[in-house]
């Protein structure tokens, strides 16, 4: 390499380093963790168990309860946040819609207030019976209780709900400034050429914003099923284990219970996911081309 | 009469992905002291590329620079002690118009009163003392293009390279700007290399033009020998406005002859030329007239009035010969003419390689 | 004539429906957070005795805020614990912005080996948010003795660096090279020029890498947590906020409005920056789009 590239290559070695340190190495050392049978107990002089953990977890532990957790979580929060979002842009892309700035303003805080507070917040709100959601909001719409402490589905639901509401601020920006980048003429023809609104919707529409539909989708998908805050914070994965997801289990195994090794197979798992999850949204989007 | 910058043999290929592309091939450029050298050429055929390889921010794949005498092959740009005037000025932004041109000495860690005299005097030799609180987003074209000479002045540098810096410029802006920086030539005596795609501004600014395309230098001179005698026939259709008139010909019975036309022989190529011989034959649409006692004969094809001179195409044969005509003379498509030339003008060159007979026979010596 | 009138009919419909649906948004946008601010300005000291009419109360009692900037817990104060976040955050900003702007600097102007494979690998680590990382980073930082802020720190910059580091790039490519050459030329070396007049001229990136690195290590609960939780000392802000919530302990929780006022404190500066930062992040990507001055 001429001296030109070495010193180049000075400039580009930080981030290599923190890349290399502080992503790569802690994964394969919980990797390694993972083989052993650290915890409390066993915190400075651990041994080698093999495969043991792994076992574990996929013949007494609740690999696939989880799975299945996580993936409820996931689908469930974007199907609802995506479908909240994009009818919101559509209402708020209008043509004789007065007051749209106004409008977006107020949508826009539910993003841009900070969502671990929310998070603090929101937990408030659903305790049952004292907290607002119950003492207040839900007696006015007519509906039931919600009470996450003793009913999976209620708590699915404080969680949905709640995540939608953190959420769906950025689809609605998202799928907003994507409708507005179709251009007008579009409708304007098909207008003259006789088509209603429905048509409309699925002739112009729908096509139009089909990359944008699949790369939200996919990168949420990815972002959601990490997502460890709405969770842990407001169920803490309960009633039970019936809404703990991989990345909220592997947390407490590791701070509640100090099962380290345990916790590392599980996050070992769960990267996995991510990494192959991540793969497919590289190649999908091919987001990669902006950058070379 | 030493070199006080000599570029030996350069080359340079740029590689993007899987394309090559060989921008300079094996060119050589010899300048004096106190010159006002003007490379002119094309756009995109390595003039900017010439200057980053003189300045240093560009090293050359093959061959040697040289700056007052000595190698300066492997020397950065900070210790070649050259200024240079890029072609969007490159005023930082964030910085007054005093700071901007105070930069240089500020990085070589002048003291300030030194600093405080030399801004003031290139400022007022530039015109824009008046103007050094300001920042460069206030500032108008031709202000700003005065900042970046004076910024590459102030250090004192007896080099000084510029990229075609008047092409920002409204049309009659440059012309002032052209004869103030003349002016400052004269004044200032500095060596100064200076690359443009405009033959107006190199012709009336050099002291030597150079020109440049496919990579080598064509032709170097002072503007009238280059413009008069080419040494070949792209520079020689490259200058003037509208270009030189090059039609194939040969030689028969000691006379030049286009198509079925005699035309003569010029006297510089009498003992050069050979009968049979097959050339290029140049001619200046400013030294041909369109005169009953014509050699060539032809049909107006088409007339350019310009005010100062009306410009008519003739079409003889499958070519097409312009001519210059100062006077008007209500000329008509379709009118059949007769042209006439000051045989003595003519330029001969060679048909296969374009070269100019002349320089092929001092060459050949 | 009568379809006509039908269309304006479905018009009406249409936009009635629209402004129905925002309006209930919007109230439902708004309500959490004016539930707390409101929260804040009451004196109760828990769910229970927060009552309907407190969201429109007669008067504003500032007791929370008192408590919240006066008491202390464990050892730790909220004050204390805010001064650990800011400090922490504008540490992580401040290395972000080099890290970011370093490496977008390389990624456009340098010829750098297989910077293609660099991009992509690099890409890829993207995909790991904190909390993915926690468990395994707390062991590895466990074993270097780097249980501590300086490990959060470290933690931290990687996350916002490599996604700025892209941004910057992406802005640096659209500065001309001129700026940089003339410094070269009149003495300063690559890195002064880096130093001095690139990061000047891609101040909108340095602005937004700067508050995207503050946020995120500002508002982390899951590795904070992990790392100093041992003692109230040395606790964030987002420790704080979660104990002052009662999620701690729920015998010994403090008073819930002294938790709303440190909700208010912490979010309302927090919400400010993320508007200024998506105005900066739409300004960077029209610059991007094409957008010449």
């Amino acid at each position: 390499m001429k001296k030109e590239e070495v010193n180049n290559f000075f400039y580009i070695l930080p981030i290599i380093l923190i890349t290399l340190f502080l992503f790569i190495f802690p994964v394969i050392y919980s990797l390694y963790i993972s083989f052993t049978n650290m915890s409390l107990l066993h915190f400075f002089k651990y041994s080698f168990v093999g495969l043991l953990n792994y076992i574990i977890i996929f013949k007494y532990g609740y690999f696939l309860e989880l799975l299945e957790n996580t993936l409820i979580w996931t689908l469930g929060s974007l199907v609802t946040m995506m479908g909240l979002g994009f009818a919101l842009a559509l209402i708020l892309n209008i043509p004789e819609l007065k007051g749209r700035s106004v409008y977006y303003a107020i949508l826009i805080l539910p993003w841009a207030f900070p969502g671990f507070i929310s998070i603090l917040v929101w937990q408030g709100l659903w305790v049952d019976p004292y907290g607002m959601m119950n003492k207040l909001i839900l007696p006015l719409l007519h509906l039931p209780r919600v009470n996450a402490m003793t009913s999976t589905t209620d708590a699915w639901i404080e969680l949905i709900v709640t995540n939608d509401w953190l959420s769906f601020p950025y689809f609605m920006t998202v799928f907003y400034a994507a409708l507005q980048s179709i251009p007008r003429e579009l409708y304007d023809i098909a207008e003259l050429d006789g088509a209603g609104a429905f048509a409309k919707f699925v002739g112009i529409t729908l096509p139009s914003l089909k990359r944008t539909i699949a790369f939200v989708f996919i990168s949420s998908f990815v972002f959601t099923w990490n997502n460890f805050y709405p969770i842990y914070i407001l169920t803490g994965g309960g009633p039970g284990i019936s809404t703990e997801t991989f990345i909220v289990y592997a947390y407490q195994e590791a701070f509640s219970y100090n099962n380290f090794s345990l916790a590392a197979a599980w996050s070992v798992i769960s990267t996995l996911f991510t990494v192959i999850l991540g793969i497919i949204v590289i190649k999908y989007t091919h987001i990669l081309e902006t950058f070379t | 009469m030493t070199s006080y910058v000599k570029l030996e043999n350069i080359w340079k290929t740029f590689q993007e992905k899987k394309r090559k592309t060989e921008v300079l091939k094996g060119l050589n450029l010899d300048v004096e002291k106190g010159e006002f050298v003007v490379i002119l050429g094309p756009s995109g055929e390595g003039k900017t590329t010439i200057l980053r390889i003189i300045a240093g921010l560009l090293k050359q794949d093959k061959g040697h620079v040289y700056l007052r005498g000595e190698i300066v092959d492997d020397l950065p740009p900070k210790d070649r002690n050259v200024a240079m005037v890029p072609q969007n000025y490159a005023l930082y932004p964030f910085m007054s118009v005093y700071d901007n041109i105070a930069f240089p000495l500020k990085i070589k860690h002048t003291p300030k009163e030194e600093i405080r005299k030399k801004v003031l005097e290139v400022a007022k030799m530039l015109r824009i003392d008046n103007l050094l609180d300001k920042k460069p987003s206030q500032l108008s074209g031709g202000q700003m293009q005065r900042v970046a000479i004076a910024r590459a002045l102030v250090k004192g540098a007896d080099i000084i390279l510029m990229d075609e810096p008047l092409s920002n410029l409204d049309a009659q802006i440059r012309v002032l700007a052209r004869e103030e920086l003349k002016e400052l030539h004269r004044e200032l005596g500095t060596t100064i290399i200076y690359v443009t795609h405009d033959q107006v501004e190199a012709l009336s600014l050099a002291t030597k033009v150079a020109l440049l395309h496919d990579g080598i230098i064509q032709a170097y001179g002072p503007p009238m020998e280059v413009y008069r005698r080419p040494t070949n026939a792209w520079v020689g259709g490259f200058l003037g406005n509208p270009p030189m008139n090059i039609v194939k010909g040969k030689i028969v019975d000691g006379s030049v002859v286009v198509g079925n036309y005699k035309l003569g022989m010029p006297s510089d190529y009498k003992d050069i030329v050979k009968d049979g011989q097959e050339v290029l034959v140049g001619m200046r649409p400013e030294d041909l007239e369109i005169s009953n006692s014509g050699a060539l004969e032809g049909t107006v094809e088409f007339i350019e009035s310009l005010g100062v001179y009306n410009i008519i195409h003739v079409r003889i044969g499958d070519s097409v010969i312009r001519v210059i005509e100062k006077t008007y003379h209500g000329r008509e498509r379709g009118e059949k003419v007769k042209i006439a030339i000051d045989v003595n003008k003519i330029v001969l060159f060679e048909a296969a390689t374009g070269k100019n007979l002349l320089y092929l026979q001092e060459e050949r010596k | 004539m009568a379809r006509v009138r039908k269309y304006k009919i479905y018009k009406i419909i249409k936009l009635a429906v629209a402004y129905a649906v925002l309006t209930i948004m919007a109230i439902a946008s708004i309500f959490p957070l004016y539930y707390v601010f409101m929260t804040s300005f009451s004196n109760a000291p828990n769910l229970i005795s927060l009552a309907v009419s407190d969201l429109l109360p007669k008067r504003l009692y500032f007791i929370a805020y008192k408590e919240l900037f006066t008491g202390s817990s464990y050892g730790g104060s909220f004050l204390l614990w805010l001064r650990n976040s800011l400090i922490l955050a504008g540490t992580t900003a401040l290395i972000s912005v080099l890290l970011a702007l370093l490496t977008g600097y390389a990624l456009s102007r340098l010829n750098i080996p297989a910077k293609k494979t660099l991009a992509i690998f690099i890409y890829i680590v993207t995909f790991f948010p904190y909390t993915a990382t926690a468990v395994p980073l707390y062991l590895l930082f466990a074993k270097f003795h780097l249980l501590n802020y300086i490990g959060l720190i470290l933690a931290y910059t990687p996350g916002t660096s490599i996604f700025a580091a892209f941004i910057a790039k992406l802005a640096i490519d659209s500065i001309p090279t001129s700026y940089e050459e003339i410094a070269m030329i009149d003495g300063l070396s690559r890195f002064q020029v880096f130093l001095r007049i690139v990061m000047r001229l891609a101040m909108p990136v340095v602005a937004l890498t700067a508050i995207l690195g503050f946020s995120g290590a500002y508002l982390d609960f899951a590795l904070a947590y992990a790392f100093v939780f041992r003692s109230a000392k040395l606790w964030t802000a987002t420790i704080g906020l979660y104990y002052l919530a009662g999620l701690l302990n729920y015998a010994s929780a403090p008073a819930y409005n002294i938790f709303a006022a440190g909700a208010v404190v912490m979010g309302v500066p927090l919400m400010a920056l993320f508007i200024v930062s998506q105005r900066m992040m739409t300004r960077a990507y029209s610059n991007l789009a094409g957008v010449k001055q």
